[in-house]
């Protein structure tokens, strides 16, 4: 009986891999390069507001942190979201000139360099998807 | 033996389409943003931002 359990389980998870793989691939393999942007600057957005959201919570509890905070982080953040929101008008004005790297390239060492800071504080994340 | 094996195909496929269905359903949820929306999402965290920027430790 145990043996026929662990098979019915085995099979489950087998089909269950085979149905699934093509739907999780399907959302980014079928969009266009400019919807492709769409979901980096989303995606970008995302991060920017998590980072925003755990490091309020951390200057709460220290707020010796808070000059730094406000001093370095906060116009970092400001600066990400205006280089975002710059990036959707563009995007949005003159569909496909915009490209996955090239948004990739421009947003990317500011989130780090945010992200940088609020980890030497020793913030970690465990965010889905990364 | 045969009826039971029968049955535990037609059990897992149900199940499976089941668990399909329901992480098709959760993709959908992960669909392209519109422009509206991207542009919305950026306004509501300049104001976070600024909230935060203006707010006392």
């Amino acid at each position: 009986m145990k043996k026929v359990k662990l098979m019915v389980v085995v099979a489950m998870v087998f089909f269950l891999i085979v149905g699934c793989a093509p739907i999780l691939n399907s959302a980014w393999k079928t969009a266009s390069e400019e919807e492709k942007v769409r979901l980096t600057l989303k995606d970008a957005q995302d991060q920017l507001n998590f980072w925003l959201d755990i490091g309020y919570g951390y200057v709460k509890l220290h707020p010796e942190k808070d000059p730094i905070w406000k001093g370095q982080v906060l116009p970092l953040a400001k600066t990400i979201n205006g280089m975002i929101g710059e990036m959707i008008r563009e995007s949005k004005t003159t569909q496909g000139k915009i490209t996955v790297g090239g948004a990739l390239n421009r947003l990317y060492p500011k989130i780090v360099e945010m992200e940088n800071i609020l980890i030497s504080w020793g913030l970690q994340t465990k965010k889905k998807g990364g | 033996m045969v009826v039971e094996g029968l049955v535990i195909t037609l059990g897992i496929s149900v199940i499976n389409k089941i668990i399909e269905l329901a992480i098709l359903k959760n993709a959908e949820t992960g669909k392209v943003p519109t422009y509206e929306e991207l542009e919305e999402a950026n306004l509501l965290t300049d104001l976070k931002i600024n909230k935060m920027m203006n707010e006392s430790a």
